[in-house]
């Protein structure tokens, strides 16, 4: 895998993880009826977008350990498809191979 | 939730309430405090992951404030964040958040983007021992 794929692919995952426990701090207390504001999954360390979902929303995508949530237009093209464009964020999946293997390996709840 | 205390026995937060220690009029310092090391531990986890990917400098964490909903994203170098995290009664907040939490906070250093509070009183007594760096 080369470096830069490596270093979107780690980018990616900590800001996952960031959204994971805002996912957690959600359910711990007992916001999952409102709006989450997450920060936006691309694999750009400086991003600092956020992006908008329900709870439910979330948990979709987080069903897949490839599946990223992105601020629309920040997909990294050599490493991931855009599969789903909604108003306020795009869900991206990561290619067969090296990509796909980071994203299940940081996955945190696998 | 609760908030398992890795020494057995009640919660912390219980504890300070139940314990006819401080009175229920302090409720609103444990709850406070509550909600400030909910925030850190996830904050916690974030370090982790961070450190685990070699992602050192501007490493975006939840705002530590008073206020549950806040998701407000404050992005610090694991320096800063592990300078912070030093002090059991150390937290970082958004610039201007720090007024939810009312007497039991105090901004201690203002920086671009965030400040630096220092709990007080029975908040500070309750993060104190929340610590996750503290247990042993």
């Amino acid at each position: 895998m080369d470096e830069r794929a490596k270093r979107v692919g780690l980018n990616e995952a900590v800001f996952r993880e960031v959204n994971e426990r805002i996912g957690d701090l959600a359910q711990k207390l007992a916001l999952t009826e409102y709006p989450l504001d997450l920060v936006c999954e691309c694999g750009d360390a400086t991003c600092t977008q956020q992006v908008r979902m329900t709870y439910a929303e979330y948990e979709r995508v987080r069903d897949d350990p490839r599946l990223f949530a992105i601020y629309p237009g920040h997909e990294a093209p050599d490493v991931e498809d855009v599969v789903e464009r909604q108003d306020d964020f795009d869900i991206v999946r990561k290619r067969e191979g090296d990509p796909a293997r980071l994203a299940e390996s940081t996955d945190p709840r696998s | 939730m609760r908030h398992n205390d890795s020494r057995g026995g009640r919660d912390v937060f219980t504890r300070a309430l139940g314990g006819n220690r401080y009175g229920v009029e302090h409720a609103t310092a444990v709850r406070i405090a509550r909600n400030d090391a909910i925030f850190r531990d996830a904050n916690e986890r974030i370090r982790d992951r961070a450190a685990d990917h070699d992602v050192t400098e501007s490493i975006p964490f939840l705002c530590e404030c008073a206020e549950p909903s806040c998701t407000t994203i404050v992005r610090l170098p694991l320096a800063e964040y592990e300078r912070i995290r030093a002090n059991p009664t150390w937290f970082f907040n958004a610039t201007g958040h720090s007024a939810v939490a009312g007497p039991w906070a105090t901004p201690v250093e203002s920086h671009p983007g965030y400040e630096v509070v220092v709990k007080r009183g029975l908040a500070a007594e309750v993060v104190k021992e929340a610590d996750p760096r503290s247990r042993t």
